[in-house]
């Protein structure tokens, strides 16, 4: 029998912001499920993405390289990262490329914001 | 600390073997597949129990899973027959450990470090050359472990880390 998967990647649009909510073991397979959706919804004319991360236990370091790149080619908030992700992120010395924010309301806003002229 | 395990031959269980030596280093063999790097982490999961610190274990767990798959990846090139070897050793508060792939080898010196060079940039380099996001794996091992060093070939890693003391941690001692 498979191993049930160790991640879950959901999105929501929420005030046409898509919100991308992650949880569990982001190893390789996370990352370019990951990469796929960002594409998709890129295509679908999006630029901004909200990635939660309050439920992340782990980042494998494909996936660190993986949302910095996302955080290069698009505006991107990461919000409530959770203690894993901090810890991680910050060992690869790169926690200070990454826009976060506290709630996803908050990143939610924020982006809104961004938006307007 | 109490070892994780006793020097002699552990048996087989699936694909992946493990072995002992009479200087204390536990072998563990495993084919180049990845449900393999979950099963790695099983077998290091014990280590708590000897009482290994969460924060060094969750650590080890890491370089552990990042070293196979770049072993497995760049090293067995994803060949199933290819096997990936992963040693350890406790002595005096620290781990030791190897791992080895059966691949051509590799020039640490020629993966770009992301310590030195914009991580963007290597992002971009790699893009151009048709790489996948990566190369962040060695940098974030070398900032973890105490001691990182490869063979001529570059086909085997040997890694050092000085565990925190705590509690029962401490009384790791000489083996073998």
């Amino acid at each position: 029998m498979p191993n049930p998967p160790d991640h879950q990647i959901h999105c929501e649009l929420q005030d046409s912001v898509p919100i991308i909510r992650l949880s569990g073991r982001l190893g390789a397979d996370a990352a370019q499920s990951l990469l796929g959706l960002v594409d998709k919804k890129v295509r679908e004319g999006f630029g901004h993405f909200v990635l939660n991360m309050r439920e992340v236990t782990y980042l494998a370091s494909v996936a660190i390289g993986v949302i910095v790149k996302l955080s290069f080619d698009h505006r991107v908030k990461v919000a409530e990262p959770s203690e894993a992700v901090v810890k991680l992120m910050t060992l690869a010395d790169l926690v200070k490329l990454l826009d976060i924010a506290a709630s996803e309301k908050e990143a939610v806003e924020a982006l809104r914001k961004g938006r307007q002229p | 600390m109490t070892e994780p395990n006793q020097p002699e031959p552990q048996g087989t269980k699936d694909d992946l073997e493990v072995r002992a030596d009479h200087l204390g280093w536990i072998e563990l063999t495993v084919p180049t597949k990845e449900e393999y790097l979950s099963r790695l982490e099983e077998m290091f999961e014990g280590f708590a129990k000897a009482g290994v610190p969460e924060d060094d274990l969750q650590d080890i767990k890491f370089v552990v899973r990042e070293i196979c798959e770049n072993a497995m990846e760049w090293g067995n090139r994803m060949q199933a027959a290819r096997k990936v070897h992963v040693s350890y050793r406790f002595e005096e508060g620290q781990i030791f450990i190897r791992v080895r792939d059966e691949g051509e080898g590799f020039n640490p010196a020629m993966v770009p470090d992301p310590g030195k060079l914009k991580y963007t940039d290597i992002l971009a380099d790699r893009r151009s050359r048709g790489k996948r996001v990566g190369g962040l794996g060695l940098f974030m091992v070398r900032k973890i472990m105490d001691e990182v060093s490869f063979n001529d070939k570059g086909n085997e890693v040997f890694l050092r880390k000085r565990m925190k003391e705590t509690g029962s941690a401490s009384d790791a001692g000489t083996r073998g």
